[in-house]
């Protein structure tokens, strides 16, 4: 989960010519001015790029590129997440489906919630145990270990 | 694009005390930048910003990552539970000599590393920077 000043990103974003390439994609950039209050949404975008970073425990590492992140908004409007070059590849490391943002905007603050959604790993078996040359019954049970099911997620 | 002449010092002490909108007589070399001036992830981003347009040395946050990992993978760097250990504290004292690696050692987590970077540890980078491209020019 990450937090964003608002006037904060807005004034960074506006005063340093360039400085929004390189943090933003041109879709994010298009969706962001065509809103009136510009600056919310660049704050909210800043935000989700930090908690996606920060669900994958690894913050901004070598090689990644802000515009590794993308928040792209689907036909109903909901907030999505793309993922590019390192970030996608440290992303699909961890075992990553998919990741679930959702974002909001109060009181001058942007925040951020991502969610790593990874698929669940296969159940493991504990192999048999090699039959007994005993006469007595063997009272051991079999064992097979299963994963909790649904998915493992990594929440920040 | 030639470097001769800029100092370096000076240009990260004002891109910071700009960025952070503070004084530059607190923006003192031994000061850690996410610590003790209390930046955020935002603010480093602008401070490197500013410094790229003072001086045309470009350094991404990501580069600082690359700077103390050194290239050693996460798994080699840190255990488990995120400790730094060893060879990551070995590294991180290469780029980050002001730390004392026996006080740190076992108590470091990879979250916490970048709150060692100093003033004087992103001006050395930047020089570093600023050589490598003269050399390659």
């Amino acid at each position: 989960m990450d937090l964003a000043e608002v006037a904060r990103v807005e004034e960074l974003m506006t005063s340093q010519p360039g400085l929004q390439e390189r943090v933003f994609t041109p879709r994010e950039l298009a969706y962001c001015y065509r809103h009136k209050r510009a600056g919310e949404h660049l704050a909210g975008r800043w935000a989700a790029k930090e908690a996606v970073l920060k669900s994958l425990g690894t913050g901004m590492g070598p090689r990644m590129e802000w515009t590794d992140i993308e928040v792209v908004n689907d036909r109903n409007g909901r907030p999505r997440v793309r993922l590019y070059g390192e970030v996608e590849a440290v992303a699909r490391s961890l075992g990553m489906h998919h990741i679930e943002i959702s974002l909001s905007h109060s009181g001058g603050l942007a925040v951020a919630q991502a969610v790593l959604v990874c698929l669940p790993s296969p159940p493991e078996t504990v192999p048999e145990p090699e039959p007994s040359t005993r006469t007595t019954p063997d009272t051991a049970q079999d064992r097979t270990t299963h994963t909790a099911e649904g998915d493992d997620r990594h929440e920040a | 694009m030639s470097y001769e002449g800029k100092d370096f010092g000076s240009i990260v002490q004002e891109a910071v005390a700009d960025a952070l909108g503070i004084d530059i007589e607190e923006v003192v070399p031994e000061a850690t930048l996410l610590g003790d001036l209390d930046a955020e992830s935002i603010d480093l981003l602008d401070v490197l910003f500013r410094i790229e347009r003072a001086s045309d040395v470009k350094i991404k946050v990501a580069d600082i990552a690359e700077l103390l990992q050194g290239g050693i993978p996460d798994e080699e760097f840190a255990d488990d539970d995120d400790i730094i250990n060893e060879v990551g504290l070995a590294q991180l004292k290469k780029s980050l000599p002001q730390i004392d690696v026996q006080e740190l050692a076992g108590k470091l987590t990879a979250d916490e590393v970048l709150t060692l970077f100093t003033v004087q540890n992103l001006t050395d980078l930047v020089t570093e920077r600023a050589s490598l491209a003269t050399a390659a020019a």
